[in-house]
């Protein structure tokens, strides 16, 4: 039973860093219609400014806050320089080239910082409070708390604003939302750039528990899609839903039953998905993926 | 001479002409084939081997013309399709079947396990189908590493030694005897396809799925049917691999290869089976010339294929499309004009 408590706790911690990954995803694929392979990349690319800023003797909130700042104008760039050319092309190409942003950070990461892990100081205490023979650490109440703090208000906002339904509009149909005054081409920058952010702090969050290491980034990206179809590409709660969820599946099955076939459970979520209810759990119908 | 027999005479050349289509491809390939070899008998080893690499990458690329050229699916999974060819062909025991049983088998398996992909293909949009064949790989290679009592894990599995008609396959002097006839024979049956109704449907399924379907396109069918066939090749070409390095490891499918593989497409372009073999040779002598840059070839990679997608739009096929497309209409224009006079 305590193992199986320690588990739950450990889910949820992983789960709210998933979370972050699966909902910055499914924002831009929510806009752009685009699904972002090097989404996990951007997160990588956090921990990494951070460790060199830390390196420069720079305090550790600074430091952080630098390292998704990074994240951000790399999002930034990337929009601008890569993907914006390549909108009028089959959808097929944007997506190519965002696997080929992920091989360039996967190059450079290892060129600047060398292909050995890194580790990286964690933002509070690893020394665990015990609760009736549970323990849990500063640090995974840190994540959850930074997690809640900025999901929730960024879905609050999404549904509600002016600005939220622009970016939703933006996908269905680009050149209504045009005759309603929007630009898709800003609202697109903006959900890379959000994008980014909740990436780069996902990042900075997982880098004290796992290490850091150049090939993390695809491995972060595909459980991130994973959650995010489990949710239902496209919805931003199910996205958040979707990262606890398959963070407890993943855990689950490294306690009981395998540990080298953990993220085989998150690949195989993803494939029954897609193949019994491509909408996910709170997908909507519109997007009911299929057109025909 | 009146304008109206000259035109007859011509559209009846046409017809003949067309009718050797069938001829004309394969001919073609035999004849640059024959040159290939001729010019290689003095060539030096790594050359040879840098050929025989370029052979299967061209015959897994081919495959992937039909998906992701055609039908226009992201296929993140060719190169894990390709683990699954040659791991087929690692353990089996290759001396007692011999070697065609073999590399049967190693297609089937392939087409198998590629059809997966198509049954979550067919029913869904195309970036589905990326997220899905990313699954499938990751899934194949998570396999791969963690059954490491049947599989050698991430130290991967020897293949034992082959030879056809006496002619050890391990070396690449004789590997490309049989690998340059296959990539020939792939060629044209992608070629084929191609203008087949088959290769209509996904042109038509990828252009306007509404308009295909109410065309009466079985959209479903043919795009499971295009992953088989992609996969069967990608099979083929892992057997390949296997049977040429004596080795198979999982390093060698992973996500770089799949991008080689969706690269040679892209520079071939989705319209010729000349364009992705050409396309195919001129990438793996640029890979293997990067291999010396170790993680910097990563990088060059990367950029190389962002700012082949942003400045190439339609591959080196579209560019001599175009050129040609130019030069014909000139040559028509002339044409008028002197039927014009």
């Amino acid at each position: 039973m305590a193992i199986f408590g320690q588990t739950i706790i450990s889910a949820v911690a992983a789960g709210a860093i998933y979370a972050l990954i699966a909902v910055g995803f499914s924002l831009i694929y929510q806009t752009t219609k685009l699904v972002n392979f090097a989404h996990g990349s951007i997160a990588i690319l956090a921990p990494y400014v951070s460790y060199s800023l830390l390196k420069l003797g720079l305090a550790m909130p600074v430091a952080v806050l630098g390292g998704v700042l990074a994240a951000a104008a790399f999002a930034f760039v990337m929009d601008r320089v890569v993907l914006a050319p390549l909108r009028t092309r089959h959808i097929s190409v944007p997506i190519l080239a965002t696997v080929a942003v992920a091989i360039v950070i996967e190059a450079v990461t290892s060129l600047v910082w060398g292909s050995q892990p890194l580790y990286l100081e964690s933002l509070a205490s690893d020394e665990p409070w015990r609760i009736s023979g549970l323990s849990i650490t500063p640090n995974q109440v840190v994540i959850v708390g930074i997690t809640g703090a900025v999901v929730l208000p960024l879905l609050w906002i999404i549904a509600t604003t002016k600005v939220g339904r622009a970016m939703r509009g933006c996908a269905q149909d680009p050149e209504v939302v045009t005759l309603f005054g929007v630009s898709p081409a800003r609202m697109y920058l903006l959900s890379f750039v959000l994008g980014g952010v909740l990436a780069g702090l996902a990042g900075v969050l997982i880098a004290p528990v796992t290490g850091l290491k150049p090939t993390g980034g695809l491995e972060l990206s595909t459980i991130g899609f994973s959650a995010a179809v489990l949710g239902g590409l496209g919805s931003l709660p199910g996205a958040l839903v979707g990262g606890f969820l398959i963070a407890l599946l993943i855990n689950m099955t490294q306690v009981y039953l395998s540990a080298g076939y953990g993220l085989g459970v998150a690949y195989l979520v993803m494939a029954l998905v897609l193949l019994v209810r491509v909408r996910g759990l709170f997908g909507d119908d519109i997007e009911a993926v299929r057109q025909v | 001479m009146s304008s109206i027999t000259r035109s007859a005479a011509y559209r009846g050349w046409r017809r003949r002409a067309q009718g050797l289509q069938p001829v004309r491809g394969p001919l073609g390939f035999a004849v640059t084939a024959a040159v290939f070899m001729v010019a290689l008998s003095g060539a030096p080893d790594t050359t040879l081997m840098t050929i025989s690499l370029a052979c299967v990458y061209a015959i897994a690329a081919l495959g992937l013309t039909v998906v992701f050229g055609l039908a226009g699916m992201l296929s993140l999974a060719q190169a894990a399709i390709m683990a699954v060819g040659g791991y087929t062909v690692a353990l089996i025991a290759l001396d007692t079947i011999g070697l065609l049983p073999a590399l049967l088998l190693a297609v089937v398996a392939g087409a198998a396990v590629s059809g997966l992909s198509g049954v979550v293909g067919a029913r869904t949009k195309s970036h589905y189908f990326a997220l899905a064949t990313l699954a499938l790989a990751e899934g194949v290679r998570l396999v791969l590493v963690n059954e490491s009592s049947v599989t050698g894990g991430s130290n991967g599995h020897p293949v034992a030694l082959v030879s056809l008609l006496g002619l050890q396959l391990a070396d690449p002097r004789y590997f490309i005897l049989l690998a340059v006839p296959l990539v020939a024979g792939c060629a044209y049956l992608v070629h084929c396809l191609r203008k087949s109704r088959f290769g209509l449907s996904l042109k038509a399924a990828a252009a306007d799925e509404y308009m295909a379907k109410a065309a009466g396109v079985a959209i479903d069918r043919s795009r499971t049917l295009a992953t088989i066939v992609s996969g069967g090749l990608a099979g083929l070409a892992g057997a390949l691999l296997a049977i040429l390095n004596g080795y198979v490891g999982p390093q060698d499918f992973g996500l770089g290869a799949a991008v080689l593989l969706l690269l040679i497409v892209v520079f071939g372009g989705a319209s010729s089976s000349m364009g992705t073999v050409v396309a195919a040779v001129v990438l793996t002598y640029a890979s293997r010339g990067m291999l010396d840059l170790a993680e910097a070839s990563g990088l060059v990679y990367g950029l190389a294929t962002l700012l082949l997608l942003l400045l190439l739009p339609g591959g080196v096929a579209g560019v001599g499309k175009a050129v040609a497309g130019r030069l014909g209409g000139r040559i028509r224009r002339a044409r008028t004009r002197q039927e014009e006079a």
